[in-house]
C-alpha cells in the first residue's frame, strides 16, 4: 500500500505525468459536455447499408448531398404507399456512367411501377463531380468490406471528439448556453437529416464561386445522363428531376458561373423521355446556403411526394396498383424500412 | 504506421509499457527494439520489410567484410553503393527514366513506346537507403568500427520513431547511444513530451488545415488568376511543408528522448534563414549534410577554384532535387537552388545586407526567393510551375476576391505561424525564462492544451507529406 502511494506520489510529481492526466481530463470532460452531432446510425455503417441498396426499392432518389440531406423517402412513402423509397445520392456525387448504373441498380426488378428522381445542381454536372474519388467511389469500396462493427473508439473519435471549427469557439464564447454545431441523423434509408445551428446561407458562397470558376457543367457528363433518361424512359422507368432548393445567394452564383442553362436543360431533359418538377423555391430554408434543414427537407419531400402522386393518378398501372382509397397524403406505411429511426 | 493514427498510438503505448523492463537487459533489449522496429515498419506492408532486411544485409555483410580484407574495401564498396543505390533506382526512378526514354525515343521518330512498371515506392526507402549507405561509407573511412552483432546494426537501421522520415542519423552518433541502459530522467521524458506535443501540433492542427486548401489550388485545371492568391497558397505550401516535416522530425525525436536517445535537430526555423547558406543550415540539416559530407566534400567541396566549386554546388543540389522525388519539377527546384547558392557566393548579398543593417529585408528576400522554388516543389507538372510562375509576377492580376476561398481559419494559422517564427528571428527564445513557481506550474497545463489542440483542432487527417520520398 505504501509503495502504491510512492507511485502515486511520483506521478504526481512528475510534470510529463501531470501533463497527460491533465489532457486526459480535459479530453474526457469535453467529450461528455460537449452536444451530439451524429445521431442515428453509426456513420460507417450507414454508409454500407446505403451501397448495398441493390435492387430493394420502387423508387430511388439520386445526386449529390443537396438530395441526399434534402429528401426523406420515409416521408415520400407516406404519400405513396406500398413504395420503397430510398436515397442513394453521396456527397459531390456526379452523375458517372458508373453512378447512374448503380442508381438504375438500386429499383428492383419486379417493381410495377419504378421511378428515378434526379436531384439536379450544376456541380453534379461537372467533370470534377464524375471523377472525384471521394463520395461515391470511396463509399463503394464498402461493396467489397464486411459490415463495420460499431467501436467505442471509432464513435469517440468521429463524434465526441470531434475537431470544433474556430467558428464554433467563437460562437461558444459569445453564447455559451446555445447549442451549436452541424447535427446530423443518419437514417437506414440514406437520408441524413441536417440540421447548422446558426445558420449561415451564405457559408458556401465562396467555395462554390472559386470552384466554378474552374469547374462549369460538362456537356459530356449532360449527354450522359440524357442517354441513361432516355434508356430508362423507354424501358418503363418514370424519370423526374427537379433542382434542389438552395440559398438565393448561391443559386445567384450558380446561374452567373456554373454554365448551367436550366430551360435548355429541362427542354432536353424533356426530350429525353424525363419529367421536369418545376419547383417554387421560395420558404425553404437551408444551414450553409447549399443543404435544406429538416424541416424543409420534410416539406420537400411532402411536395415531391406528392407531385410523384399527382403525375401517377394519370397513368393507369399505378391506379391499378393501388385503391383509390390508398391515395391520399400521409396514408399509414407498414413497410419497416421506411419507418425513420428516431420513430423504430 | 503513421504517426498521427490510432494504431501508432496503441504501439506506442505498448512500446514503452514495456521498455523499462528490456532497456536493462543487454542482448534482449536490441531484440525488442528491432522487431518493434519492424512491426512498426511492417504494418504498412509487411514484404518491403523484406527489402529493408536485405538491403541492410548487404550493407552488415559489406561493413565487415571490409575490415576483414581491408585490400578489398573500394570494391566492397561499390558492391554496398550499387546494391542500395539499385534498389533506390528500380523502385523510385526506373518509370522516370522510362518516361524520358519514351519521350526521347518520340522527339527522334521512332515508335518506342516502354511499358511502365508503376513499382509502389516503398516508404521511408530513401531515408533509410542514406542511413545505410552511410555506414559503410564511414567504416570504409575508417571513421567506424563495424558492428558484428546483426541486432545491434539493424537497432541503428531500423530504430522506428526516424526510420520513415528521417532525422537520418549516423552511426557514429547513435550506435553509441544504444549502447546506453541508463534509463531517460524525468527532464528528458518531459523534453521529450514537449517535442512530441509541439511536432503533433505542427503537424495536425497546422499542416492538415492547410493541406486541403493548397491541395485545392493545384489540383484545379486552370490555376486561378490572381497574383495575391497564389503568393499567399505559396506561403500556405511553405508553411504545410515545414509544419509537415519538422512536426514528424520533432516527434521523432521526442520518442528518442523518451527511449533514451538523442537524435539531431532536423529543423531550426528555416524561414528566419538570411541567405541561402543559412537556409541550408536550418532546413532539413540531417539531410543537408548526408549530402555535404558523402557528396559535396568528396567531389572536392570549395578546394578545387571558383568554377569547380559551382560545378559540385550545383551536382549537389541537382541529386539533392532529385533525392526528393523522380521528376522534372523536382531537378528544377534543386536547380533553382543551386542557382541562388551560387549567386550567394559570388555576391555576398546576405552578408552584405546585414551589414548595412538591412536584416530584414535580407530575411524577406530569402523567405520570397524559396517561395519561388516551392512552386517547382509542389507543382504536379513544369507546365504548371510556368503557369503559377507567370501569375506570381503578373501584378495585372490583382483580384483579392480568390482570398476568400482560402478561408480566415487558415489565414488565422499562417498568422500565428508568421508571429512564432517572428519570435525566433527577433531571437526572443535566448531570452532566459522565468523560473518563477507559477510559471513551473504552468507549463503542464501548456502543454496540456496544446495536446487538447492537437484533438479538437485537428485537421482533415492527412499522411506525412516526406513519406513520399
Amino acid at each position: 500500500m505504501k509503495r502504491l502511494s510512492n507511485l502515486a506520489g511520483n506521478v504526481v510529481r512528475d510534470p510529463t505525468a501531470q501533463t497527460l492526466l491533465l489532457a486526459a481530463g480535459i479530453l474526457a470532460l469535453v467529450a461528455v459536455c460537449r452536444p451530439q452531432e451524429k445521431s442515428g446510425l453509426p456513420i460507417d455503417v450507414f454508409w454500407y447499408e446505403k451501397v448495398h441498396f441493390r435492387q430493394s426499392a420502387d423508387c430511388v432518389l439520386g445526386g449529390d448531398s443537396r438530395i441526399m440531406c434534402g429528401a426523406s423517402p420515409a416521408v415520400i412513402a407516406d404519400a405513396l404507399p406500398g413504395f420503397r423509397v430510398k436515397n442513394f445520392a453521396f456527397s459531390g456525387c456526379g452523375y458517372s456512367p458508373d453512378y447512374l448504373n448503380q442508381l438504375r441498380d438500386v429499383l428492383h426488378p419486379s417493381s410495377s411501377q419504378p421511378i428515378i428522381v434526379l436531384g439536379v445542381s450544376p456541380g453534379s454536372l461537372t467533370r470534377m463531380a464524375v471523377e472525384r474519388k471521394s463520395g461515391f467511389s470511396a463509399e463503394m469500396a464498402r461493396r467489397s468490406q464486411p459490415r463495420p462493427r460499431p467501436s467505442w473508439l471509432a464513435d469517440a473519435i468521429q463524434n465526441r471528439l470531434r475537431p470544433i471549427p474556430l467558428r464554433q469557439i467563437a460562437g461558444f464564447l459569445r453564447d455559451p448556453w446555445t447549442k451549436t454545431g452541424y447535427f446530423q441523423e443518419h437514417h437506414a434509408d440514406g437520408w441524413i437529416a441536417s440540421q447548422r445551428v446558426p445558420r449561415s446561407p451564405t457559408l458556401t458562397v465562396p467555395w462554390y464561386r472559386q470552384h466554378f470558376r474552374e469547374n462549369q457543367v460538362c456537356p459530356a457528363v449532360l449527354a450522359d445522363l440524357l442517354t441513361a433518361t432516355r434508356e430508362w424512359s423507354s424501358g418503363g422507368i418514370r424519370v423526374y428531376a427537379v433542382r434542389m432548393p438552395i440559398s438565393a445567394e448561391l443559386k445567384a452564383v450558380e446561374d452567373e458561373l456554373a454554365g448551367f442553362d436550366e430551360a435548355a436543360f429541362v427542354a432536353r431533359f424533356e426530350a429525353a423521355g424525363g419529367r421536369w418538377l418545376p419547383l417554387n423555391q421560395d420558404g425553404y430554408v437551408t444551414g450553409d446556403g447549399s443543404h435544406l434543414e429538416r424541416e424543409s427537407a420534410v416539406r420537400f419531400s411532402q411536395w415531391l411526394a406528392e407531385v410523384i402522386r399527382e403525375d401517377l393518378q394519370t397513368d393507369s398501372l399505378f391506379t391499378q396498383r393501388l385503391p383509390a382509397s390508398r391515395m391520399r397524403l400521409n396514408a399509414p406505411v407498414d413497410a419497416a424500412e421506411n419507418v425513420p429511426i428516431s420513430r423504430r | 504506421m503513421l504517426f498521427n493514427s490510432v494504431p501508432f498510438l496503441a504501439f506506442v503505448a505498448a512500446f514503452f509499457a514495456l521498455w523499462p523492463f528490456f532497456r536493462g537487459r543487454h542482448n534482449l533489449r536490441w531484440g525488442y527494439l528491432v522487431a518493434a522496429s519492424f512491426v512498426f515498419y511492417g504494418w504498412w506492408d509487411w514484404r518491403y520489410l523484406l527489402l529493408l532486411i536485405g538491403s541492410g544485409l548487404i550493407d552488415y555483410a559489406a561493413a565487415l567484410a571490409m575490415q576483414r580484407w581491408p585490400y578489398l574495401r573500394r570494391l566492397l564498396l561499390v558492391a554496398s553503393l550499387a546494391a542500395n543505390l539499385g534498389s533506390l533506382g528500380l523502385f523510385k526512378y526506373l518509370d522516370f527514366c522510362i518516361e524520358n526514354a519514351n519521350e526521347m525515343a518520340r522527339l527522334a521518330g521512332w515508335n518506342a513506346e516502354w511499358p511502365l512498371l508503376h513499382l509502389t515506392l516503398p516508404v521511408g526507402i530513401s531515408f533509410y537507403t542514406f542511413q545505410s549507405m552511410s555506414y559503410t561509407i564511414d567504416v570504409y573511412r575508417g571513421q567506424l568500427t563495424p558492428t558484428r552483432n546483426v541486432l545491434h546494426f539493424f537497432a541503428y537501421l531500423s530504430i522506428f520513431p526516424q526510420l520513415v522520415a528521417g532525422p537520418i542519423v549516423r552511426a557514429t552518433q547513435l550506435l553509441p547511444q544504444l549502447e546506453s541502459q541508463t534509463p531517460p530522467t524525468a527532464e528528458q521524458r518531459w523534453e521529450g513530451l514537449r517535442l512530441i506535443v509541439h511536432g503533433y501540433f505542427k503537424k495536425m492542427v497546422v499542416a492538415d488545415a492547410l493541406a486541403p486548401v493548397v491541395d485545392s489550388a493545384f489540383s484545379a485545371t486552370a490555376p486561378a488568376p490572381s497574383c495575391p492568391f497564389w503568393w499567399v497558397v505559396m506561403v500556405m505550401f511553405a508553411l504545410q511543408i515545414y509544419c509537415d516535416f519538422s512536426g514528424y522530425s520533432d516527434i521523432a525525436r521526442g520518442l528518442g528522448r523518451w527511449m533514451g536517445y538523442d537524435f539531431p535537430l532536423n529543423f531550426n526555423h528555416p524561414y528566419t534563414a538570411v541567405g541561402f547558406r543559412d537556409f541550408w543550415a536550418r532546413w532539413h540539416i540531417s539531410l543537408s549534410t548526408w549530402f555535404r559530407d558523402y557528396l559535396y566534400l568528396p567531389l572536392g567541396g570549395s578546394r578545387g577554384g571558383p568554377w569547380r566549386t559551382h560545378f559540385n554546388l550545383w551536382l549537389t543540389m541537382l541529386v539533392s532535387g532529385l533525392w526528393h522525388g523522380a521528376g522534372w519539377p523536382f531537378v528544377l527546384w534543386g536547380a533553382l537552388h543551386a542557382a541562388y547558392l551560387s549567386l550567394e557566393r559570388v555576391t555576398q548579398w546576405p552578408q552584405r545586407l546585414c551589414d548595412a543593417g538591412m536584416r530584414l529585408p535580407a530575411t524577406l528576400l530569402t523567405m520570397a526567393l524559396t517561395l519561388l522554388a516551392w512552386v517547382f516543389f509542389r507543382s504536379n507538372s513544369v507546365t504548371q510551375a510556368v503557369a503559377v510562375m507567370k501569375i506570381l509576377f503578373d501584378p495585372s492580376l490583382s483580384s483579392l476576391q480568390p482570398l476568400m476561398w482560402l478561408g480566415p481559419t487558415n489565414m488565422l494559422l499562417v498568422t500565428v505561424m508568421f508571429l512564432r517564427e517572428l519570435y525566433f528571428w527577433l531571437g526572443l527564445d535566448r531570452t532566459p525564462l522565468p523560473t518563477a513557481r507559477w510559471h513551473v506550474a504552468l507549463q503542464p497545463l501548456s502543454v496540456a492544451l496544446m495536446i487538447v489542440a492537437c484533438v479538437l483542432l485537428r485537421g482533415p487527417g492527412q499522411a506525412f507529406v516526406y513519406f513520399q520520398f
